[in-house]
């Protein structure tokens, strides 16, 4: 700690407001409903629990009316997103874990869509117009396909209608493929670069395409576009993946 | 929510985790462990206060991805707290384009008796909120570091990616807008 100056809420630096604000500000922590919100969304992640009985069970119900109209959809693509990742780097059980984006949590399906109050307290925390409220709601009303973030395009209402989320299904019909129809997956990873170009899952479709292309024994194929992979992303987790894919061959 | 053994998931301090192998935790000792640091980097760091929910968990699927790759050449904790650093700087620029608008005075609102405690606690979140959004990036992530996290700057250098020299430079000017700010605040209340 050394030569660290004191800081201010130790010294007398700092008007006695400064000082209670940020003495506050450590102990500010989110509500238990909050992080078991997270941890539902984050589910198969966290351990295999299935979506819906992992510790958030039952938490959305007590507050949260904003986060279980946005959480519950934006959910299934990020936990989709997410596992699609998890299922190339860990060897792809967890999708089975997983389908499961069709069922969300009931307590985030059953939370009554138009209640206002966030799980946060209700103060305007970052002086944000408009607030928390019609936020949500402009956010959940961005029309589908956007490349970056197709994923969160539903609506509350929506929730009937379709679940699976578009770009992780779709990586995740292309993974399923692989290993009896790579010509198929490799379709399905075309298509999925026509709609996402710039998607979330951008990495994880060109990690299939490669192992498509493998499979397929397109090799210099496989290998120019692991080339591109690395060039294009030099810290990514899939790297040894991809590296192992084309030299394994 | 603590099935799982917690092993080897606090963050040991600078130093203690060289020379042992790195015995990763799981996600979901990490999750337990920092998720409550997590959501309350995020929400010092800027990121709008619907947003939280959503970037705690980019946070988590961004450690999912990389946990594998955690060498333990830094502390978890900061460690994670590079990847809060990167989902929030994004995820504010994404408010900021979508919706963001700041307003000179903090908003009132009725509120009912038994929320007042929340209601206290919001508008100090909202003052601190208003005093780090004065500052740059760089000089919010190393203030709020070292004011409110309590990280040692030798680690807080690591995380931000710069000299010590330059970190200590960032926090002296935070801390001149940040107390600038406050007194202007002060001034007001009294004013009024």
């Amino acid at each position: 700690m050394s030569g660290d100056p004191t800081r201010l809420t130790d010294g007398s630096e700092a008007p006695e407001e400064l000082r209670n604000l940020l003495s506050a500000a450590r102990e500010d922590v989110p509500t238990e409903s909050q992080l078991k919100r997270v941890a539902t969304r984050l589910g198969p992640l966290l351990g295999g629990a299935a979506i819906g009985t992992a510790a958030g069970a039952g938490a959305a119900s007590t507050s949260g009316a904003t986060a279980g109209a946005t959480g519950g959809m934006a959910l299934g693509v990020k936990v989709g997103a997410a596992l699609v990742a998890a299922g190339l780097v860990g060897g792809g059980a967890i999708w089975v874990a997983t389908r499961g984006n069709a069922p969300p949590p009931a307590p985030l399906r059953s939370a009554p869509v138009a209640a206002p109050a966030p799980a946060t307290p209700p103060a305007a925390h970052r002086l944000v117009v408009p607030p928390a409220a019609s936020a949500a709601v402009e956010q959940q009303a961005k029309p589908a396909p956007q490349p970056s973030k197709p994923a969160r395009p539903a609506t509350a209402g929506d929730s009937a209608k379709k679940v699976a989320p578009p770009e992780a299904s779709l990586l995740h019909s292309a993974q399923s493929a692989l290993k009896t129809d790579p010509h198929r997956a490799l379709a399905l990873v075309e298509e999925h670069r026509r709609l996402y170009p710039h998607g979330a899952l951008s990495q994880e479709r060109e990690v299939i395409a490669i192992e498509a292309l493998t499979r397929l024994g397109r090799t210099s194929e496989a290998q120019k576009k692991a080339s591109d992979f690395k060039q294009r992303y030099p810290d990514s987790a899939h790297e040894s993946k991809v590296g192992a894919t084309v030299e394994g061959n | 929510m603590d099935e799982h053994p917690r092993t080897s998931v606090g963050e040991p301090e600078s130093g203690a985790h060289s020379m042992m192998a790195v015995a990763r935790p799981t996600l979901r000792q990490v999750f337990d462990e920092h998720a409550a640091f997590v959501w309350r980097t995020l929400r010092h760091l800027g990121v709008p206060e619907p947003d939280i929910e959503d970037s705690c968990q980019d946070v988590f699927v961004a450690i999912h991805r990389k946990l594998d790759g955690f060498e333990g050449r830094s502390s978890l904790k900061t460690w994670i707290y590079g990847i809060c650093l990167r989902v929030a700087s994004d995820r504010r620029r994404r408010a900021h384009v979508r919706r963001e608008r700041l307003v000179a005075e903090l908003p009132s609102r009725a509120v009912e008796p038994t929320q007042v405690d929340d209601y206290e606690r919001g508008q100090a979140r909202a003052l601190l909120s208003a005093l780090l959004d004065q500052l740059d990036d760089d000089k919010r992530a190393v203030f709020v570091l070292y004011e409110i996290e309590g990280l040692p700057m030798k680690e807080i250098a690591e995380v931000v990616g710069c000299p010590l020299q330059t970190a200590y430079s960032r926090l002296h000017a935070a801390r001149k807008w940040v107390l600038a700010g406050a007194q202007r605040v002060r001034g007001q209340g009294q004013g009024s």
